[in-house]
């Protein structure tokens, strides 16, 4: 095989690569199931100056793992969890259950133990930053009061994707 | 390389003639010069291919927030494409600027990776996922095997030791090196025996010699700096509570550092290895695992690994020394120094009076630099280049 054919089938692998990571990330959006969850956030910078909240949803983010929750099951920093959602009208009000295996049934949502704490986790879900225009965070922060809803796209696998942000029933321009 | 010593001893023991031996110094001049061009050209290239990637990166940076996403991933990835494509252009379609073209495809492979980074940034995925970087190692991993270029090798191996630290921590690079401590550490020895390994297993092979030796160096350094923290005592804390994806995979890493040190002593290929280097692998092996799974004497754990570091700072330089590689003599000699100053420090700051403490520093390190620079000196004298 001469280096053409080789460096044509790189290109296309990067293609596939690209490709294949945008669909990877834009499949929530299209087949996932939306709910609400209320959201508290800080804004900060990226050392390239670009502007980013730091959401920190309510209900899911800190758990305290009582056997109730998780039964039988031990929990490490770093374990990759399930938590079963409890809603009404689409809208997170707790968690039913926390599981190191993917539940059956339920509305469910997978997420990393950032830091735990005797038994006091909290869970991160990969939507934790969330990149808005440069200058915007002080204004949001005012007119929020840091509090503010997510609309939140989970797939069948539990992969969530923040699809909007809302305040007082009014959708967010980012 | 010929060098004027050998030439003056040809000549007089009438091996050449006078003649001869101006021609020689004559072609060795131009040879000299060509190869000082060479090398000027490729740090230009080099440089010039970064500063453009950093250029365009914070071209998009600047207007990030008023392009739309569709247009920015199409800019990022036709950059990506059309950077690698003009190196390969160059460098064997017309074959004129071969070392330009090496540094355009080095380009495409740095824009590759800020374009999965900028990608996962509209996805809002945080940049310390190890995912991204695993994607681009992958990406960049078939490129460097077609060009066997040691600039791209030596990418992948950095790559690879980033991925294996995001992939073990929930958090970023930081927290992995600061909440873990010693066994991130354990970790990146474990990592650098591999990837060691895994460079003499490329040795099999003459066209994939760059390639082994980049990743041989890349994991030396790492090995190196990994050992010299391992050289101090470590508090109890980082060794309660250790998450059980971490330690199992230093069992799985360990299995496949063994494997890879393994194979690497069955191909029995020590032409270009270091003398010890399978005996110190596996007693590197053991010894992290023994700290891992054991790690109860911590004061004595740390007087074995200064040992071991010398010991290894040693084994450097004697088969640098030995095979004549003036880079391993010149890792060997940086940390013997490093080893000295900081040690003097941590050993006698307590034991000696502020002022001889000082005197005698001063002393220890301006013997250690003077002996350390005529060794050098010498030793390099004698070198062939290596490959």
């Amino acid at each position: 095989m001469n280096k053409g054919t080789l460096f044509l089938i790189v290109a296309l692998s990067w293609t596939v690569i690209i490709a294949g990571f945008i669909l990877y990330y834009q499949q929530p959006f299209w087949s996932g199931q939306e709910v609400t969850i209320e959201a508290s956030f800080s804004t900060s910078s990226t050392a390239q100056g670009q502007e980013y909240l730091y959401l920190r949803p309510e209900h899911i983010r800190g758990i305290t793992l009582t056997e109730e929750l998780a039964p039988g099951e031990e929990f490490f920093e770093g374990d990759r969890v399930y938590v079963t959602l409890i809603t009404d009208r689409g809208q997170v009000i707790g968690v039913d259950r926390v599981s190191k295996t993917r539940p059956e049934q339920g509305e469910f949502i997978r997420g990393r133990i950032f830091s735990l704490s005797l038994h006091r986790a909290t869970i991160e879900y990969g939507f934790e930053q969330y990149y808005i225009p440069r200058g915007q965070g002080a204004t949001l922060r005012e007119s929020t009061q840091r509090m503010m809803h997510l609309v939140v796209a989970i797939d069948r696998r539990g992969q969530a994707r923040v699809k909007t942000l809302r305040f007082q029933g009014e959708e967010l321009p980012y | 390389m010929i060098d004027e010593e050998n030439i003056e001893r040809w000549v007089k023991n009438k091996i050449i003639t006078r003649e001869q031996a101006e021609k020689m110094r004559a072609d060795i001049a131009v040879q000299q010069s060509e190869n000082r061009s060479n090398k000027f050209i490729v740090a230009l290239s080099a440089v010039g291919s970064v500063l453009l990637g950093l250029g365009l990166l914070l071209l998009m940076a600047t207007y990030w927030d008023t392009i739309p996403n569709l247009l920015k991933v199409f800019i990022l990835a036709s950059s990506t494409l059309l950077t690698t494509y003009l190196g390969y252009v160059f460098m064997y379609q017309k074959r004129n600027l071969p070392r330009v073209g090496a540094s355009l495809i080095f380009l495409g492979a740095l824009i590759f990776g800020a374009t999965i980074i900028l990608i996962a940034q509209i996805y809002n995925i945080p940049a310390s996922s190890h995912i991204l970087i695993l994607l681009w190692m992958l990406g960049v991993l078939p490129l460097v095997y077609i060009l066997k270029n040691r600039l791209l090798s030596g990418l992948v191996a950095v790559l690879f030791f980033y991925w294996l630290a995001l992939f073990f921590s929930p958090r970023d690079l930081w927290w992995f090196i600061d909440a873990l401590g010693p066994l991130s550490l354990v970790l990146f020895v474990l990592g650098c025996l591999a990837l060691l390994a895994l460079g003499g297993i490329h040795y099999v092979r003459e066209d994939l010699s760059r390639i082994a030796r980049m990743y041989r160096l890349v994991s030396l350094q790492i090995l190196m700096i990994s050992l010299f923290f391992l050289s101090f005592p470590f508090q109890e804390r980082y060794f309660t509570n250790i998450p059980l994806m971490f330690s199992l995979g230093v069992i799985i890493l360990a299995a496949v550092t063994f494997l890879l040190v393994s194979v690497h002593f069955f191909l029995k290929n020590p032409k270009k290895l270091l003398a010890a280097e399978l005996p110190v692998s596996v007693v590197l092996l053991a010894m992290m695992l023994l700290f891992f799974f054991y790690p109860t004497a911590l004061e004595l754990y740390a007087i074995i690994f200064n040992v071991i570091l010398a010991g290894f700072i040693g084994i450097l330089i004697y088969s640098g020394y030995n095979q004549e590689d003036i880079r391993l003599v010149n890792i060997g000699f940086f940390w013997l120094f490093i080893f000295i100053a900081v040690k003097y420090f941590d050993w006698m700051w307590e034991l000696l009076p502020s002022s001889v403490f000082f005197i005698g520093g001063g002393v220890v390190l301006l013997v250690a630099g003077i002996f350390l620079e005529r060794k050098r000196g010498n030793i390099k004298k004698r070198f062939v280049h290596a490959p």
